[in-house]
């Protein structure tokens, strides 16, 4: 099975990491869209359907915690698996970012072996 | 824990684990009177650390090598860089990596803090050597270029 993901940050750099990483990782891609902030990624989900979301948290505009409480109060972080990727960590902070409504938190730097680890985790959570 | 964490050994091996995980740059500390002017501007990254730790990280980067680092992570070369901003872009991404991983490794797993977003600048050479007279300033060479870190950090 292959997924629909869409990447948010607004770092284009960032994006083209996280899309090389997602093909090192060899995780089934069926189609990929970018959002470059939290109402592009809005305007996105609104238009597409998206199975897997990777967003940035600090971001200008509307960012990864305000898009999160966003899809939170449209009813779409049920569905739709959040996963934030930071370089912030802490367990405080992670703690807060679960009851957002993140379904994990993907620490940079990453490797190839742990993205691929966490939508594995995540989208079996969702299929389960 | 101190209450003001300089630049250690430990930031420095941070630092060069940071560049070469996120960025591939292979790099080593070089001491600071082996310095030598790479020519051309240099890009100047500054974030700040908010919440039980507070304090400041900047990073600089000559020019050149910050347009290299984005190429390589584009995975196009350098000549064929879309936008020059990619450049800035590269830099600030890998401060911000690095400010979290130092603000970890300083304060724990357990502290609540966040990363500002970086602050770039294109910055003359002079403004560099300056920035490496600082006490809490540390020299690495990456890639063949000088790289610049500074952090000061302290619990809030």
């Amino acid at each position: 099975m292959a997924w629909s993901i869409l990447l948010v940050d607004d770092s284009r750099i960032v994006r083209a990491v996280m899309k090389r990483t997602l093909e090192l990782a060899g995780v089934p891609v069926a189609a990929l869209w970018e959002a470059s902030g939290g109402e592009e990624a809005l305007a996105v989900l609104e238009r597409e359907t998206v199975d897997l979301v990777f967003t940035d948290l600090m971001m200008p505009g509307m960012d990864g915690e305000a898009l999160l409480g966003e899809m939170r109060r449209r009813g779409l972080v049920e569905r739709i698996p959040v996963v934030v990727v930071s370089s912030a960590g802490g367990t405080p902070r992670e703690r807060q970012l679960r009851a957002s409504g993140a379904r994990e938190l993907l620490r940079k730097p990453f490797t190839p072996e742990e993205v691929l680890a966490v939508v594995q985790r995540v989208m079996q959570e969702v299929t389960a | 824990m101190s209450s003001a964490t300089h630049v250690t050994a430990e930031l420095a091996d941070l630092f060069l684990t940071v560049a070469e995980k996120s960025a591939f740059l292979l790099g080593f500390p070089v001491a600071k009177e082996e310095y030598r002017a790479p020519g051309g501007d240099w890009l100047r990254a500054e974030v700040r650390l908010e919440g039980d730790l507070s304090g400041r990280l900047v990073l600089w980067v000559p020019g050149a090598a910050a347009t290299g680092m984005a190429a390589d992570l584009l995975g196009c070369d350098p000549d064929a860089l879309p936008d020059p901003a990619l450049a800035d872009d590269a830099v600030g991404e890998l401060l911000n990596v690095v400010a979290g991983q130092a603000a970890t490794a300083i304060g724990g797993e357990t502290i609540a803090y966040r990363v500002t977003l970086p602050r770039l600048a294109r910055m003359a050479e002079a403004a560099a050597r300056e920035a490496l007279a600082a006490d809490d300033c540390l020299l690495f060479e990456v890639d063949e270029f000088p790289f610049l870190l500074q952090v000061a950090v302290a619990e809030s």
